[in-house]
């Protein structure tokens, strides 16, 4: 039995160590494509080059509310608190990566369009997000009673996460200034191969980083409501 | 520990808000297309930074979190062994 758990617990070790060194790799290899072996785009400039992180930390972001809003269902049908610690994680780490796009696209936006913020649908309902995030980990915060909480914060992820389509499809929807940045029907997105490859290997690296930190976040969610409960209990216990 | 890491913080801003006004244009910032392409580097150089900054003050609060757990276990166990 003993045995059986060193080997789980060596395996697990394992796997986060080779996980980590992908991550840095991956990291390190993005470094050299995005501003060694890519070309500065033609019209775009060297400050295209903020593209190969914009772009995965929004796609993070999108992954992290969609899973935040799965466990969110999970929670309300099995009232299991391993959705609802997954869901909180998820929507924490969720807003550093929608703050990190809020943060990085107006930086984009100065040198291409002359203005670091204009009100348009996708950087609109991008803000929206990031305050439904906010709102979420704000509620959180104050209710004091978990099980309410969590039940209020699964509804809220799940509202929350009808702006997800809406931000994707508004570049379509209402056109703005904000370019569609992957056409479906073009090979490789309608990007240049080179510069496809490096969005690429950067999308895969953040998303593996995304899962590393996720799995942190949620091991120590866990640890925390267990704390909680048992410090609760051995009050309860030493009032009776 | 924790003076590490705030060490750590201190140069890489540093480092960061160096690059940043070292490469930044007394000319203003220049929309694309125009001149040389160089001239808007230290937008890239804040993206670039932000998005470390953002995830290493990320990682921080999650070993603050993990040390905070650590400190209440303790506690417990040390209340556990004293009602024994």
């Amino acid at each position: 039995m003993e045995s059986g758990k060193l080997s789980r617990t060596r395996w697990t070790r394992g796997i986060w160590i080779v996980a980590t060194v992908t991550v840095i790799a991956g990291f390190a290899v993005s470094i050299y494509l995005v501003f060694i072996s890519t070309g500065i785009e033609r019209n775009l400039g060297f400050s295209q080059k903020i593209f190969y992180f914009h772009v995965p930390c929004a796609w993070i972001t999108y992954l992290a509310f969609g899973i935040a809003a799965i466990s969110s269902i999970l929670y309300l049908i099995r009232n299991n608190q391993v959705w609802d610690s997954i869901a909180y994680s998820s929507i924490e780490l969720g807003t550093v990566f929608t703050t990190l796009v809020i943060v990085t696209g107006p930086l984009w936006a100065r040198p291409t369009w002359g203005a670091y913020w204009v009100w348009d649908a996708r950087l609109t309902t991008t803000l929206i997000l990031w305050l439904i995030e906010l709102s979420y980990l704000l509620l959180r915060a104050f209710v004091e009673e978990p099980e309410k909480a969590a039940k209020y914060g699964a509804v809220l992820a799940l509202l929350g996460a009808l702006d997800i389509p809406i931000i994707h499809y508004s570049v379509v929807l209402w056109r703005g200034m904000h370019p569609v940045v992957m056409q479906s029907d073009a090979g490789g997105g309608g990007l240049p191969s080179e510069f496809f490859v490096a969005l690429m290997i950067s999308l895969a690296t953040f998303t593996l980083l995304f899962f590393l930190l996720l799995t942190v976040r949620v091991r120590l969610e866990l640890v925390r409501s267990r704390l909680t409960n048992v410090r609760n209990r051995i009050f309860e216990q030493g009032l009776a | 520990m924790r003076k590490t890491t705030a060490l750590a913080l201190t140069i890489l801003i540093t480092v960061f808000v160096f690059c940043t006004v070292s490469v930044a244009q007394p000319g203003g910032d220049i929309v694309a297309g125009q001149i040389s392409p160089w001239r808007n580097a230290h937008f890239v150089i804040l993206a670039y930074g932000a998005v470390w900054v953002g995830l290493a003050l990320y990682v921080l609060r999650l070993a603050m979190l993990a040390r905070s757990l650590r400190r209440e276990l303790s506690a417990l166990e040390e209340l556990a062994s004293d009602s024994e």
